[in-house]
């Protein structure tokens, strides 16, 4: 999970401290399809996995992305 | 068969449901839902039973492909599958649009071929592309033929959507819970059916009355005729797809099928981002997962000004993808620059007010609505000019606009604050609860659209979005 966070956090230029497991697209600025290309592709890199376009309804949520890495 | 119909709501619906929920009682699973499926071929026979065969071979030829997709060359059949599908799309919708436009620089003229658009082509392509790209990542056909056939033709969604991904209701098919009739589900489907009905019938009626006869005669209108016609198609618009949505929504609900939703008060939206995420919702969500993000990811060191252009390019061919007319072009063109520099301004960090940021978002909509509703780009730039440059005297009676407000004026305020303030459908179907209120609300829809329907029995008016 952390790892997850501070990927986002890196995206999205927020905080680390901000961004807990709640957090969501809604409640962050700038949690846009732009950012999700990017959160994607450094979630691909740094945890080794490959994700798929049945987990992109769930890019935009920790918790969503945390589900999308376990599936992986 | 249209939605806003008697057949529809009082005889075909009812039908289906009992049939559907009685073959499951006696534990014909299997055969109920193969019921289902020919209710839904039914269905679309009644719209254009000429095209039952390009559905069904649609529905043959992209299972196959999926068969192969877990070969060596798999990426071959995927790219095979999606390029017929779009050929086959091409063919039906852009012939005599490629013919006109060459026909302007040969002297030759290449006569026009009669063709006539197979309803919910555009639809049911769309569908099928995201299975083939799903089985592809599986590396495996990832549904029975039954199962992926039901997919493919469930009346609700079959001719305008909601675009459903066969994620959204593999887990749907099996479960025994959702075989037996769900006396809430029964509640609120019925109460979203006849909450779209009344949209429909009531209000979209009303104003496309005004709205076809104002573009009809558009050369006679003035500055502020120009604004409330404009202003009028936005709401005619929003509320006959979102109508169309609510009866989709409703009618899989009372089959205990979840779809989702498709619109969440786009009048609502304070920047272009935002609109696109709560208008045509499915769609948007098509856009997002299997054009823009394939698509961006391919390319190297990507930015934001890769990005604008690629927002363009997808947002061009969505404009293209609505039909064969420069006017859709110019409506998705200028939808992808709005995004384009949405994104931009964004990561410039460019505070505006909430309230400027809605007027700009919801005039830049209501000026786009205008190409998409026009017949030729030139009565959309006629519409526009007057729109925008208006002369003095116009701007005399434009002060005598209150002292000349008529019923027509505010049922246009009255349905404009209603779609801002009010709940939507998509928030009321997880709120509804069964009591006296709710109860009396669906009789009174139920009676006054009955009595429409009733009164315009044969008539019915076409959704919009049934042309695409």
């Amino acid at each position: 999970m952390n790892k997850i966070i501070k990927i986002v956090s890196q995206v999205l230029n927020v905080d680390q401290k901000k961004i807990n497991i709640e957090s969501n697209s809604n409640q962050i600025k700038n949690w846009d399809s732009f950012a999700n290309v990017k959160i994607i592709i450094a979630m691909e890199r740094e945890l080794k996995i490959k994700i798929k376009s049945k987990d992109y309804p769930n890019l935009n949520s920790i918790k969503g992305l945390i589900k999308i890495f376990e599936n992986n | 068969m249209l939605f806003n119909s008697i057949q529809y709501i009082y005889i075909f619906l009812p039908i289906t449901i009992i049939v559907y929920f009685l073959l499951n009682y006696l534990k014909r699973y299997t055969i109920a839902k193969l019921s289902l499926i020919v209710f839904s071929l039914i269905f679309y026979s009644f719209h254009e039973i000429r095209f039952l065969p390009l559905l069904l071979g649609s529905i043959i030829f992209n299972y196959n492909i999926a068969n192969y997709l877990n070969r060596e060359k798999a990426k071959f059949f995927l790219i095979f599958g999606i390029f017929i599908n779009i050929l086959i799309l091409c063919i039906f919708k852009y012939t005599n649009f490629v013919i006109k436009n060459v026909n302007l620089f040969i002297d030759n003229k290449i006569d026009f071929i009669n063709l006539i658009f197979p309803i919910a082509l555009s639809f049911f392509t769309l569908q099928q592309i995201t299975y083939l790209v799903n089985c592809y990542e599986e590396k495996k056909n990832i549904s029975n033929f039954v199962n992926y056939s039901f997919y493919v033709t469930f009346f609700p969604q079959l001719v305008a959507g909601p675009i459903i991904l066969f994620y959204n209701i593999k887990d749907q098919f099996d479960e025994l819970e959702l075989k037996k009739i769900k006396l809430n589900n029964l509640y609120v489907g019925l109460f979203i059916i006849f909450i779209g009905l009344f949209k429909k019938v009531i209000i979209v009626d009303y104003l496309s009355t005004f709205v076809d006869n104002n573009f009809y005669n558009y050369e006679s209108l003035n500055f502020y005729s120009t604004w409330i016609t404009s202003i009028s198609f936005t709401l005619q618009f929003y509320y006959d797809f979102s109508s169309y949505s609510d009866i989709a929504i409703g009618s899989a609900l009372l089959l205990n099928f979840n779809i989702p939703n498709n619109f969440n008060s786009p009048l609502r939206s304070t920047s272009i981002i935002d609109f696109w995420q709560r208008w045509h919702i499915s769609l948007s969500n098509f856009i997002n997962h299997y054009m823009y993000i394939p698509i961006l990811k391919k390319i190297r060191n990507f930015n934001l000004y890769k990005n604008f252009f690629v927002i363009l390019f997808i947002m061009t061919i969505i404009g293209l993808w609505h039909g064969p007319n420069y006017n859709y072009i110019i409506f998705g063109t200028l939808h992808g620059i709005g995004l384009g520099f949405n994104h931009i301004f964004r990561s410039y960090n460019i505070k505006v007010n909430k309230i400027l940021s809605w007027i700009i978002t919801i005039n830049f909509v209501n000026v786009t609505f205008v190409f998409f509703r026009s017949e030729n780009y030139q009565q959309a730039i006629h519409i526009l000019k007057k729109m925008f440059y208006f002369k003095n005297y116009e701007l005399i009676q434009f002060s005598d606009l209150w002292s000349n407000l008529s019923y027509s004026h505010i049922f246009i305020i009255v349905i404009s604050l209603v779609g801002i303030t009010l709940k939507n459908t998509s928030s009321l179907r997880n709120e509804i609860k069964a009591n006296y209120l709710n109860s009396l609300i669906i009789v009174f829809f139920a009676v006054t659209t009955l009595y429409y329907l009733l009164s315009r029995f044969g008539f019915e008016d076409k959704f919009i979005y049934l042309q695409f």
